[in-house]
């Protein structure tokens, strides 16, 4: 019998935490030991889910102890207690959370996850906006435009903040996956976009609508001159009327700065 | 009693009767534990078992690749697993029923 199996992000940490408990063999030696032991580890999660995960010491404890091994030595990152702690919390976290939304109707943590890698490509673009805010645009008072600008470079930063975020939500690139510091400052990370995505969509939003009013006010500063547009258009004849539809004579029309005679009607119409 | 520290005794003989049956990778020589009615093995002493069992030379091992995951890694009993297994079966046999016999005697 044979069920395929994939590897998730909870089995490879699993996996790798286990393989620490046994530094102390040689290559070939552990992977006699080990080998095999991702596709076992990805059936069990299969059939009984996360929670049969248990402690990676423990489990490698038992392992040792049943290939007739010595117990491991001490790891030698000792210092790493407080991590490990952390870690425990974490994993008891999640294992919570698990414990709760799984079999909530509907399942609507499963639909949340389906859309994680919406939030992968919205927090890249929320990195890349700040930094915007920060270095580019928003440092000469510009506002945000929908592409992010960064003096030019906006289009290739995005994409590479794009592919960058993919891989860490994919666990292929640290801190991704990895110690317990790489969580917390995942998390952190996170919960900035989180917290600075309203900063980014209203500096967007203002931004938008003071480009409309410009185009309204100031058309010539990037378009033909000579020429006036609204939202885009070219106006060539500007019939100004009053409340009865009749037409007001005389009527002349001038720039922002109340200084230029517009032109109308000019041949290019 | 607890069935776990009996079980630590007889896990060998258990895991080389699995596998004598048929070749099987580490979960599934799990599950056909479980299916049999150890409950309470342990994943990590049944894994385990197996390597030393490999390491002993009663055991053969083949990974068979995997399209959609990490390779599986089989284990096939040696003829001198079913040597082993053969003797421990006959001792296991003489064991259980010298001590259901004096079991019986207590209650008689």
């Amino acid at each position: 019998m044979s069920t395929t199996s994939t590897t998730s992000p909870d089995v490879e940490r699993f996996v790798t935490d286990v393989r620490a408990h046994f530094a102390d063999l040689d290559a070939d030696e552990r992977e006699e030991l080990l080998g095999g032991l991702e596709a076992d580890t990805a059936d069990l999660v299969a059939e009984r889910g996360t929670q049969a995960l248990g402690d990676p010491a423990t489990y490698a404890a038992e392992l040792r102890a049943a290939a007739g091994l010595p117990p491991a030595a001490p790891p030698p990152r000792r210092p790493r207690a407080v991590g490990a702690s952390v870690d425990r919390w974490f994993d008891g976290a999640r294992r919570r959370w698990d414990a709760v939304a799984t079999g909530l109707p509907g399942d609507p943590w499963g639909f949340a996850q389906a859309l994680r890698p919406a939030w992968w490509l919205l927090r890249a673009y929320v990195a890349v906006q700040l930094v915007d805010l920060v270095l580019g645009n928003g440092s000469r008072g510009l506002g945000l435009d929908v592409l992010p600008s960064l003096r030019g470079y906006g289009a290739p930063v995005l994409l590479v903040a794009v592919v960058v975020s993919v891989q860490i939500g994919r666990g292929r690139l640290w801190p991704g996956r990895g110690g317990a510091a790489a969580r917390v400052l995942l998390l952190v990370l996170n919960l900035v976009a989180v917290a600075l995505t309203p900063v980014v969509a209203t500096s967007l939003i203002s931004h938008e609508a003071a480009v409309r009013e410009a185009a309204w006010y100031a058309p010539s500063a990037w378009v033909d001159p000579g020429i006036i547009t609204y939202q885009g258009r070219r106006i060539c004849t500007l019939r100004v009327v009053d409340k009865e539809v009749r037409r007001v004579e005389g009527l002349r029309v001038l720039d922002v700065d109340a200084g230029v005679l517009l032109p109308m009607n000019t041949p290019g119409c | 009693m607890d069935s776990t520290q009996l079980l630590k005794g007889v896990l060998d003989l258990a895991v080389l009767a699995v596998v004598d049956d048929e070749d099987g990778y580490g979960y599934d020589v799990v599950r056909r534990l479980r299916a049999a009615g150890l409950d309470e093995v342990g994943d990590a002493s049944v894994y385990g078992t197996l390597r030393r069992l490999y390491a002993a030379g009663a055991l053969t091992s083949y990974v068979v690749p995997s399209e959609s995951g990490p390779h599986r890694k089989y284990y096939g009993i040696t003829p001198a697993g079913r040597d082993q297994l053969k003797t421990q079966r006959d001792d296991w046999a003489h064991f259980s029923t010298t001590v259901t016999d004096l079991l019986q005697g207590a209650t008689a």
